[in-house]
């Protein structure tokens, strides 16, 4: 039985993550160690509680009728939903395609990952930190070419509208013409949805 | 707390369409609660409930039951308001317009509804966005006669037809008492936990910046003509119109004299500022 440590659950969420009415499913676990992560709590694998798919389809259906008026559903976060690529695999087994199914991912992923999840995805939210490498690197503590490759792999496979990619301003690690070259190199991957923010730092 | 009581009504709103396009019979009470809301209740829960087991009874009659992408309308990003390119849109500067309490509310607009407290409520004002001319009906207050269809360009201000504009003005002045200006429910301060609460996981950041949002808030407290006047970018003006589509304010309001209240529709502009916060 495929279970997942998830520590959080936001019900109600209005075009926060995606289109519709969304609950936000957060897993434990990511691979990267962003320096201003606000969700550490991800990183530790002790913390959280244990879900099947089944329950977490059991705690979540409440809001059903929501999300199919609104064409809502679920957005997987964290943490680095795509590792948990069974347990999203069994969940949409369970929901059906109606739900629409959003990850908030780095995409740094194995390739392999990324072309199972595709037809399983209704959409990507894509923090792609910085396309510098060395600035990526400094930041995540992780290289970046898998991340391209990977997001090239999805824009070439589905729907490019679906896919947002969020490419920040990252206090002290890149700069305004940084972010603007991460910008302007999206573009001419075929990026459509670029949605540039500043980090928040608390 | 405002989050919650805006989501509610939001949630309230999809569950009324959903009724309404599968004749399902739904009373929905006016909430009381005073508390702290967090979007649901049980009592909110019980409707889910019941619309989902008449949905089933229905479907059991072999008859269709309608939900899917009802309400898509209701929560996507207001594209028409995006679509609308800044210089469309009246500036703070023009000469129609009064500053009050950080609100632009054009001065000839406290219009029909006030004075006559009769006319159809959403009939007192109209934004044609394409022309950006702005028709009302006036009506003399005192013989409920009516003076004339005013227009006037929002370019060109000066160039108002068919009205005494002096007279109208001085019919306002000595009728009124009292001018309430829109609020959001709570206050500005809750408008804006409201706003920064729905924008949502903001895990690691946010757009920066300033932003103006022009609107018109009906009679009812409805929102409607939600235009972002100064962007912040594509996204965050998207999140933040489809979120004033949403929201109820308590409307504008003149009482007069005679002690009598009318809500009237009133345009205002809100201006949000979102920092950029570093340590």
């Amino acid at each position: 039985m495929t279970t997942a440590k998830i520590f959080g659950l936001d019900r109600h969420r209005l075009t926060t993550d995606g289109e519709g009415v969304t609950t936000l499913v957060a897993f434990n676990g990511c691979p990267l160690r962003c320096k201003y992560c606000l969700n550490k709590t991800s990183w530790d694998m002790d913390k959280g509680r244990d879900y099947t798919p089944e329950m977490l389809f059991e705690e979540v259906k409440i809001d059903q009728l929501y999300f199919l008026a609104t064409h809502g559903g679920i957005t997987f976060g964290g943490g680095e939903p795509l590792l948990q690529k069974e347990f999203i695999k069994e969940f949409r087994a369970i929901c059906g395609p109606q739900w629409q199914i959003v990850v908030e991912t780095s995409l740094h992923v194995p390739f392999e990952t990324v072309q199972e999840m595709n037809e399983v995805l209704d959409g990507y939210i894509v923090d792609i930190k910085d396309l510098n490498p060395d600035i990526y690197l400094t930041y995540t503590g992780k290289e970046n070419p898998l991340v391209l490759k990977n997001l090239e792999w999805i824009l070439q496979h589905g729907d490019p509208k679906r896919i947002k990619v969020r490419v920040p301003h990252i206090p002290e690690y890149n700069t305004d013409e940084d972010v603007a070259k991460s910008v302007e190199r999206l573009k001419a991957m075929g990026v459509v949805e670029v949605d540039e923010f500043q980090y928040i730092i608390r | 707390m405002a989050r919650g009581k805006q989501t509610c009504k939001i949630l309230k709103e999809i569950r009324k369409q959903i009724a309404a396009e599968n004749d399902i019979e739904l009373v929905i009470e006016e909430c009381t609660y005073q508390g702290d809301c967090l979007g649901t209740c049980p009592k909110c829960e019980a409707e889910v409930r019941y619309l989902e087991h008449e949905l089933e009874k229905r479907q059991r009659m072999g008859k269709a039951a309608v939900v899917a992408g009802l309400s898509v309308g209701l929560l996507g990003p207001s594209q028409v308001a995006l679509a609308q390119t800044p210089d469309t849109i009246p500036s703070r500067n023009d000469s129609i317009v009064d500053i009050l309490d950080g609100y632009v509310v054009p001065k000839i607009q406290q219009s029909d509804v006030m004075l006559m407290g009769k006319i159809p409520m959403t009939s007192c004002y109209h934004v044609d966005p394409k022309r950006y001319r702005t028709v009302m009906d006036m009506f003399d207050f005192s013989g409920m006669r009516n003076l004339s269809v005013v227009g006037f360009d929002l370019e060109y201000p000066d160039r108002i037809e068919n009205v005494d504009t002096d007279d109208y003005v001085n019919v306002l002045i000595n009728n009124s008492l009292t001018f309430y200006v829109p609020q959001f429910e709570g206050g500005e301060s809750d408008l804006l936990e409201f706003i920064s609460q729905n924008l949502g996981k903001n895990a690691d950041g946010n757009a920066y910046g300033d932003m103006e949002v022009a609107f018109t808030v009906e009679p009812n407290g409805k929102l409607s003509h939600i235009e972002i006047i100064k962007g912040v970018n594509e996204q965050l003006d998207a999140q933040v119109a489809a979120l004033f589509k949403f929201m109820e304010w308590r409307p504008a309001i003149w009482e007069m004299k005679s002690e009598e209240k009318f809500p009237f529709a009133c345009q205002c502009v809100q201006k949000l500022h979102f920092p950029m916060i570093t340590h």
